[in-house]
């Protein structure tokens, strides 16, 4: 070991400036508590609209065109609200923090596993639909859980 | 149960105060500017470049220049070996700080039991 002298208070106090230097990259503050049901609520409704229009006949055309209207407006809203709510500027951030990175893993994949399972049955209406029935609940939970990590940190 | 990892060691590049901050701070995020470091640890530009330039020399941080649109900006990532180090420093101060207060906590009980011993 390399010779040193540092002492019990000089380690307390580098110990507490490097928490905080790594704390301040994080995040300064908790996501808002409205913030994970809104990301999941309009990703789910986004891919859930996408879904239902596939469903609808060619004839229905003006309604498949609104349904597809208010998809994309969803799906815009839910981009734009991560942009506002979670961008640092100069700042990339790291993985959420306090969640598993397996589960993170599992988290991403299963709206996709669940999507590839139902397009067999329903096509592109059935991959939109698994996206949207797995991938709202796995947006508000990983938001939930970073955001309760962050508010117990 | 033995390990192939090496004992943590008490880093001098890493434990001077600045430098401390620089590799805590980009330990907390993926990448970061230049600027959003400095803003952080409240140094100058010239003094930034100096650390920096020291953790990038013991392969500790990752300097990418880049431009968004005409301006130039610089981009610090922390390496592998840079997380690994923050690490072992960081369970080498735990260390020191915890073995400072198991050994006050010896000395306080020592000196109780001395205590009674005279009073009895």
């Amino acid at each position: 070991m390399a010779s040193h002298s540092t002492d019990a208070a000089d380690a307390r106090a580098a110990l507490r400036a490097a928490q905080l230097a790594a704390a301040a990259a994080r995040r300064p503050n908790p996501l808002p508590g409205w913030y994970p049901a809104a990301s999941g609520g309009l990703f789910g409704l986004g891919f859930a609209l996408l879904g239902v229009q596939c469903l609808l006949p060619g004839s229905r055309w003006l309604l498949v065109a609104a349904l597809q209207l208010a998809a994309a407006l969803a799906l815009i809203s839910h981009l734009l609200l991560a942009r506002r709510v979670e961008q640092r500027p100069g700042i990339i951030p790291a993985l959420p923090s306090g969640v598993d990175s397996r589960r993170l893993t599992a988290a991403y994949l299963a709206p996709l596993l669940l999507g590839g399972a139902l397009a067999p049955f329903l096509g592109w209406s059935g991959f939109f639909l698994g996206l949207a029935a797995a991938g709202a609940p796995a947006h508000w939970l990983l938001l939930r859980r970073q955001r309760d990590q962050a508010g117990a940190a | 149960m033995t390990t192939d990892r090496p004992a943590p060691v008490f880093n001098e590049v890493i434990h001077q105060p600045t430098r401390l901050a620089v590799v805590a701070f980009l330990s907390g995020c993926t990448d970061a500017e230049f600027r959003a470091v400095r803003e952080h640890c409240g140094v100058s530009e010239s003094a930034l470049s100096k650390v920096v330039s020291t953790l990038e020399a013991a392969s500790y941080v990752k300097v990418r220049r880049g431009f968004v649109g005409k301006r130039p900006r610089t981009w610090l990532r922390l390496t592998p070996q840079g997380r690994a180090a923050l690490t072992d420093h960081l369970a080498v101060l735990q260390r020191i700080a915890s073995e400072a207060s198991a050994l006050g906590a010896a000395l306080e009980q020592q000196e109780q039991e001395q205590e009674h011993a005279e009073q009895g």
